[in-house]
């Protein structure tokens, strides 16, 4: 036997001397230079070859990509009068996993770097960061420490509201992000260097770069954002100053502030809910509250010329009803400005011209799932075998009011340059949206079936149906081909009786139990030839 | 002590889904559920037909089944039993229905069959004809070579990187919201090392609406660039996702 | 033999049907063909270089630039020369009738013929084989059963004939169009279709009616000859039906316009026509063990007496023997299959393995994974016959552990199948883990110690019937070799997958399979090499208990056949469906209504239901021959 086991063991070292060689030394250089060679690699096509923001995707990214010469770092946790963060603050964002719930930078929500932890180890990330203070002329003494979050005061719901008032209060917060936190201020943002930027919308708590949990809202409070006019809270200077206390209740009412529903889910069916009874009387009505809302992600143009890289619009969250007679779908997303062309303060945001906001729903003309064709159109209007109906929807006139307005027009399509109009009566689709606080919600209703069902998609209640959207920000002088969109998600059409969900469980429970009577029947009656323990060939 | 046969093989079975659930556990890299249950049914099969390879393994395995069920002295387990089993299949049955949004599987082919010649800039080509021009500097000029990858790779981060991702992944700052299909990723061994270079160039320049319709062109937001991108630029952008990730282009020789 | 004139009643109207419509389709046509001028020319190829050779066989003739090779192949081709023009079929060529599916009809008769038509080829090769082993044996046993498989072959020919004519009459009205065309250019062929099926005719008469009375001397010895001939002429008919299936996917003779030039020669000496002819007749081999297989446990499972069990415990083991044997070098037959399909039109071959068929290759993988299990399961049973089988049944677990790992890896599919959700979560199509199991490296590497692991079975199942060799040095010392062989075997070929697969260009990548089926077939060599010399001069045990064997073996052996017949429709369907919306690959296109690709799912129905009709038929088939008395064992005990 001990030969078997030197055989054994040769092989063993064999094997294992073999794979060492196929492994290869992996062994690394240190050095200044080892910093800028993965530098060059992963980070100048957006940072630049030196440094300066100037890669060549910077152009095409708004926020634009950091300029390591200027050290101005937005998401740092040192004091707001240092401009250097610290390195663990650098490694944060170059590994882009570590904030709050994992929804910060890197987590390709808004930002447009991704975290690099993936494919960076640590060692290496270290490097990257003594390069980059190399560029920035920044030496390990000078860093400052972090601000201290020892001061930490828990959400309670007198927290909260001491934190909203203070929120309100000289016009503090509300100057740029609005009443309700939803981005929606008065005032026209830019950045150090003149790009354009928009305020945070607040009730979107996964688009906060900087993380959303309560201490990384009050690191943000409390240092600002360098390089852009979000100040420091904590500024002695500052008329608008809070103290350390006041900063973590603002920080909890901030965090209060999330609408975890806006945030896009995996799953992007939209139910359609059954009503017994007449449906939602308008875009406020109290009657939606029965349907669900489904998020979807919207993303700039950039299929086709002239495209769209500057979105200022992220996500729309529909909800769909139905009865025996239409269908009824409700559209709702935050809008910073009401982009009224004849509105001062619309205009003053827009920076000059501009055009209403506007939304397109889009359907296939014949239903995949029942029509003659089982494959859908292609999602950007269409193809030349497969047409698309559209209903466009612009919020000029009477959208402020309880009531609603804006104006509707139904095009055919079969493909983006061949569109075709049609009258809006001949389906009978009407159209209402208002605007408050920064949120639009618009009504569309349609009856399920119409008179022309060769030109115009027929709701059959019992399927899915494919449907896509596009929304238009005029302040952010988009028209045309600028606009953000989805490609097809589903309507389903939830049925309105519940035996469906009873029988199969049915079914299987008496299967079983038919089983059982049949198998313990053949045991008293025979048992000597069903038993394999008894039966002998 | 020794496990009964029984026990031992709920045990293997307990351990096979384990195994089988540990990427999605361990690493959130779930199996597809489709391929888990294969997996798990052959698992399954394996370990019964090795445990009943002997007449002896076979009643250590059924022994105890026939005992409960035919044992007059074992009537109150049987009946415990006989009454679980079917409220135990009604359950499974109606939470698997009821268990939220059914989500539907794919069938999309993401690499399809190119065809025998497609149109590109007002010529016809030949798929297999189709060679990268600058695939031969890479011996014969070097420098010139990694200028033109350099070259591809401003072409990608001016195009392409907002749904590929910057690091080639398939998860650029847009591919959020392109969830049917996602976009895809060039990093890994099983992406385009297994394609040519003619390949990828009939598929940017044809893209989304150049798909065969197994793989679903009505959904891809790829756009055919043919109308933005010069040939030239394709061909250096095709160089610069191989040296990128490292993957070699497939060669049909 | 009370069914001999029902038999001899079939096999008459085949002939006379096939003679009466090939008379019928050979007389002057009428009508002629639209020349169709292609619209691309191929010097409008700017971006490629012409005069560069296209495929790697260079049999290719519709390029250009092969201009010489066609006028060698007619030069060679002695047959008359002819020209056909391809028709441009429109919806009026096809006939239709009723709410009867055109393409669907046709699909299952063929699926049917073949079925029948490989069994009935295939049963006489070993009727042979086993003639001439019971003659050099003198073991009267295979004598027995070669009668015996005879008879079941007997039955099936009218079946496979009936199939047959159905088959031809489908094409024949459904498609007129179609027939026209092909009828034109094989017509000559056809006579040599009839004629083979005479001489097979008389050949299998004499050799069934003889068996009786040539069995002694000289008389037996021309009996054996009879059965020789009587598999020629079967291969003939094989491989001429093979001409007219080839040509419809790689058109030979034809020129750049799709005109047909040349002999019938020219389109029966196609690139695909010989890869075709041994993969089929192998795999012939293969389904004939595995059907057989199943017969002998049929027969086993409904036997009456011990001596009867014993007699098809016996047949089933050497049936699902062959089966076994002949499946081994059938991925080698399909690779060249395949790769003479890439050769010539990369588009049919990348279609058929990445495109939509790629799923039905899953499949594919799970069905032959089924097999290996069943064989080794089989084989795990049967060390039940052989006293002393359980000194080995404790490594079965091991053995189960590598080839359920293998299997495994074996089937993992490339593209995987994914739900909205899990394609979020893994960010993309691709599995981390998974992902390069999905690779061919990993495929040959898992193919390779399944087909290793799979020896290593049937090697312990040899050596249960065996005493242990005697416990001196030098036999240690070969135990110990023949385990550093297996190991360094399998490491071998892990190494070199894992390192040319993963590591290197794609050249190495196909490459590296040769050295990896060199080492399995080395350490299968040299593994079994030893085991004669170590097991040389020891005295076997006693003999193996025939028909000890347990029930639930048996029922392996029927899996094989139902996973062997389910396997050949499906990859039938992919071979004859690559071809697209074209009825001959880029020379006649498909007008018809049904000139699209079927879904999987309805591929794999109608595939699925021919399967369950042709094994009733063989059901039935089993059934007649138990009913025609024992002709074996001769009487009941």
């Amino acid at each position: 036997m001990k030969l078997y086991r030197k055989i054994i063991l040769l092989a063993a070292l064999l094997m294992a001397s073999l794979s060492l060689a196929l492994s290869g030394g992996s062994a690394t250089a240190a050095g200044p230079e080892s910093g800028k060679a993965i530098y060059v690699k992963r980070c100048a096509w957006c940072h630049g070859e030196d440094g300066a923001g100037d890669g060549p995707a910077s152009e095409y990214l708004n926020p634009p990509p950091r300029d390591f010469t200027e050290v101005s770092y937005k998401y740092k946790s040192t004091p707001s009068e240092e401009m250097v963060p610290t390195d663990e603050d650098l490694l944060k964002v170059i590994r882009g996993r570590d904030f709050g719930n994992g929804e910060g930078h890197g987590a390709g929500w808004t930002a447009s770097m991704p975290g690099f932890g993936d494919i960076v180890s640590d060692d290496d990330a270290r490097k990257l960061i003594e390069y980059i203070k190399y560029i920035s002329d920044i030496t390990d003494e000078e860093v400052p420490a972090s601000i201290s979050l020892e001061g930490r005061i828990p959400s309670s719901e007198e927290s909260i509201r001491t934190g909203k008032e203070l929120f309100l209060a000289k016009d503090r917060c509300t100057e740029c992000h609005g009443k309700l936190g939803r981005g929606d201020g008065r005032k026209r943002l830019k950045d150090d260097l003149g790009y354009r930027t928009w305020p945070r919308n607040l009730t979107k708590g996964f688009s906060f770069r900087g993380g959303n949990k309560p201490e990384d809202i009050y690191t943000r409070v409390t240092v600002g954002i360098p390089g852009t006019q979000m100040p420091s809270f904590a500024d002695p200077a500052s008329k608008r100053r809070l103290t350390e206390e006041e900063r973590w209740h603002v920080a909890n009412y901030v965090a209060s502030l999330n609408k975890p529903y806006k945030k896009p889910g995996d799953f992007t069916a939209i139910h359609a809910i059954y009503l017994d009874g007449p449906l939602p009387g308008g875009p406020l009505d109290e009657g939606w509250s029965r349907a669900p809302y489904t998020s979807l992600h919207l993303f700039p143009q950039i299929i086709m010329e002239t495209r769209l890289f500057t979105p200022s619009l992220d996500t729309l969250s529909v909800k769909a009803v139905y009865n025996e007679d239409a269908l009824m779908i409700l559209l709702e997303w935050d809008d910073r400005t009401l982009s009224d062309p004849d509105d001062k303060v619309s205009r003053e945001i827009a920076g000059g011209a501009h055009y209403p906001d506007a939304l397109a729903v889009e359907f296939p003309m014949a239903n995949p799932s029942t029509g003659k064709s089982s494959t859908p159109p292609f999602f950007g209007e269409g193809d030349l075998e497969h047409q698309v109906n559209i209903w466009y929807w612009r919020g000029t006139e009477g959208v402020t009011e309880e009531s609603g307005g804006g104006e509707v027009k139904l095009y055919n399509a079969a493909g983006i340059t061949k569109r075709k109009e049609r009258k809006p009566e001949m389906a009978g689709v009407t159209a209402r949206g208002v605007y408050k606080d920064g949120t639009w919600r618009v009504v569309m209703k349609r009856p399920l079936r119409t008179d022309n069902p060769d030109t115009v998609i027929q709701f059959d209640a019992t399927t899915t149906l494919p449907v896509a959207f596009a929304l238009w920000d005029g302040s952010n002088l988009e028209r045309g081909s600028k606009h953000v969109l989805t490609s097809w998600h589903k309507i389903s059409f939830k049925q309105n009786s519940g035996y469906g969900r009873l029988i199969w469980p049915a079914v299987a429970g008496g299967f079983i139990i038919i089983l059982e009577l049949v198998w313990l029947r053949s045991g008293t009656d025979d048992r000597k030839t069903n038993d394999p323990l008894h039966k002998k060939p | 002590m020794k496990i009964p046969a029984l026990l031992k093989f709920v045990l293997l079975v307990v351990i096979a889904y384990l195994v089988f659930k540990a990427p999605a556990l361990l690493m959130g890299k779930p199996i597809p559920a489709s391929l888990a249950g294969v997996y798990l049914f052959f698992t399954v099969v394996v370990i019964l037909l090795v445990m009943t390879s002997t007449d002896k393994g076979v009643s250590e395995l059924t022994g105890p089944i026939y005992r409960v069920s035919f044992e007059p002295g074992l009537r109150p387990i049987r009946n415990v039993i006989v009454v679980a089993l079917p409220i135990i299949a009604v359950a499974i049955t109606y939470f698997s229905i009821a268990g939220g949004e059914v989500s539907s599987v794919k069938l999309r082919t993401a690499h399809p069959a190119p065809p025998e010649t497609f149109a590109a800039y007002g010529k016809r080509v030949k798929t297999e004809k189709l060679t990268n021009p600058y695939r031969a500097l890479e011996e014969s000029d070097p420098r010139v070579f990694e200028r033109a990858v350099k070259d591809g790779g401003k072409v990608y981060f001016k195009n392409c990187f907002f749904c590929h991702g910057a690091k080639l992944d398939g998860a650029g700052h847009y591919a959020r919201a392109l969830k049917n299909p996602l976009p895809q990723p060039f990093k890994g061994q099983d992406t385009i090392a297994q394609l040519s270079e003619a390949y990828l160039f009939w598929r940017i320049t044809t893209g989304g609406p150049g798909l065969p319709a197994e793989s679903a062109p009505w959904d891809s937001s790829m756009p055919a660039w043919e109308s933005i991108l010069s040939e030239d630029e394709i061909w250096k952008v095709i160089l610069f996702v191989y040296d990128y990730t490292g993957n070699r282009p497939r060669s049909w020789e | 033999m009370r069914l001999a004139p029902s038999k001899k009643a079939a096999a008459l109207l085949v002939t006379v049907i096939i003679t009466a419509l090939t008379l019928l389709l050979i007389a002057p046509d009428s009508s002629t063909y639209a020349a169709t001028e292609r619209e691309e020319t191929e010097a409008a190829l700017t971006l490629t270089t012409p005069g560069e050779t296209t495929g790697l066989s260079g049999i290719n003739l519709k390029d250009g630039s092969k201009k010489g090779e066609i006028d060698r192949a007619i030069l060679l081709d002695r047959t008359e020369r002819k020209q056909v023009k391809p028709p441009e079929l429109t919806a009026k060529d096809y006939r239709s009738l009723g709410p009867v599916k055109r393409r669907t009809t046709g699909w299952f008769l063929a699926q049917i013929h073949l079925w029948f038509a490989a069994f009935v080829l295939a049963v006489p090769i070993f009727v042979v084989i086993s003639e001439a082993l019971g003659m050099i044996t003198g073991n009267e046993r295979y004598d027995r059963m070669a009668y015996e498989f005879l008879r079941i072959s007997m039955t099936a020919y009218s079946f496979t004939a009936i199939s047959g004519i159905l088959f031809a009459l489908a094409l024949f009205f459904f498609y007129p169009g179609l027939m026209k065309y092909m009828t034109r250019i094989f017509e000559d062929s056809y006579v040599f279709y009839v004629l083979f099926i005479f001489l097979e005719n008389a050949a299998l008469y004499s050799y069934y009616y003889g068996w009786k009375r040539m069995r002694r001397g000289t008389k037996k010895k021309l009996h054996l000859a009879v059965g020789i001939w009587l598999n020629i002429m079967g291969t003939l008919i094989m491989i001429t039906a093979n001409a007219w299936a080839t040509f419809m996917m790689t058109p030979g003779g034809v020129d750049m316009a799709g005109i047909f030039q040349g002999g019938v020669w020219a389109a029966v000496h196609n690139p695909l026509w010989h890869p075709m002819n041994l993969h089929r007749f192998v795999a012939n081999i293969a389904y004939g063990g595995s059907i057989v297989a199943a017969y002998a446990a049929y027969m086993f499972l409904s036997a009456q007496t011990r001596r009867e069990r014993a007699h098809y415990d016996w047949m089933g083991y050497i049936a699902s023997y062959i089966a076994v044997i002949a499946l081994l070098p059938l991925p080698f037959a399909g690779y060249w299959l395949t790769a003479e399909i890439y050769a010539y039109s990369q588009q049919m071959g990348i279609t058929l393995m990445g495109g939509l068929f790629g799923w039905i290759f899953v499949i594919q993988a799970v069905i032959i994974g089924a097999l290996f299990l069943s064989i080794n399961y089989y084989l795990w049973c049967a060390m039940k016959r052989n006293p002393g089988g359980e000194r080995y049944t404790v490594y079965i677990k091991y053995l189960g552990l590598v080839i359920l790992a293998c299997f495994l890896v074996w089937f993992t599919p490339h593209t995987l199948i994914l739900t909205q959700a899990e394609l979020t979560a893994l960010g993309g199509p691709y599995h981390p883990v998974l992902g390069p199991l999905g690779l061919m490296p990993a495929k040959n590497i898992a193919v390779n110690i399944l087909i290793i692991g799979t020896f290593l079975s049937f090697l312990l199942y040899r050596r249960s019937g065996r005493r242990v060799p005697a416990g001196t040095g030098s036999a240690n010392y070969l135990a110990a070799v023949q385990l550093a062989v297996i190991l360094s075997g399998v490491v071998n070929i892990i190494i070199v997958g894992v390192y040319y697969g993963y590591f290197t260009n794609s050249v190495y990548k196909v490459a590296s399979s040769v050295p990896q089926v060199m080492t399995t077939l080395a350490v299968i060599v040299l593994t079994s090499g030893i085991e004669y010399y170590r097991y040389k001069g020891v005295k076997a045990g006693s003999r193996s208990r025939w028909g000890r064997v347990p029930e639930r073996s048996q029922y392996a052996l029927i899996l094989l056949a139902v996973s062997f017949t389910w396997l050949m429709g499906l990859m039938g369907f992919v071979r004859s469906a690559i071809r697209q919306h074209w009825h001959v690959f880029s020379v006649v296109r498909d007008a018809s209504t049904e000139a699209y690709t079927p879904t999987i799912s309805h591929a794999a129905q109608v595939v699925s239901i021919a399967t369950i009709v042709f094994l009733s038929f063989m059901v039935l088939i089993f059934w007649l021959n138990r009913g025609c008395g024992e002709g074996n064992s001769g009487r009941r005990l």
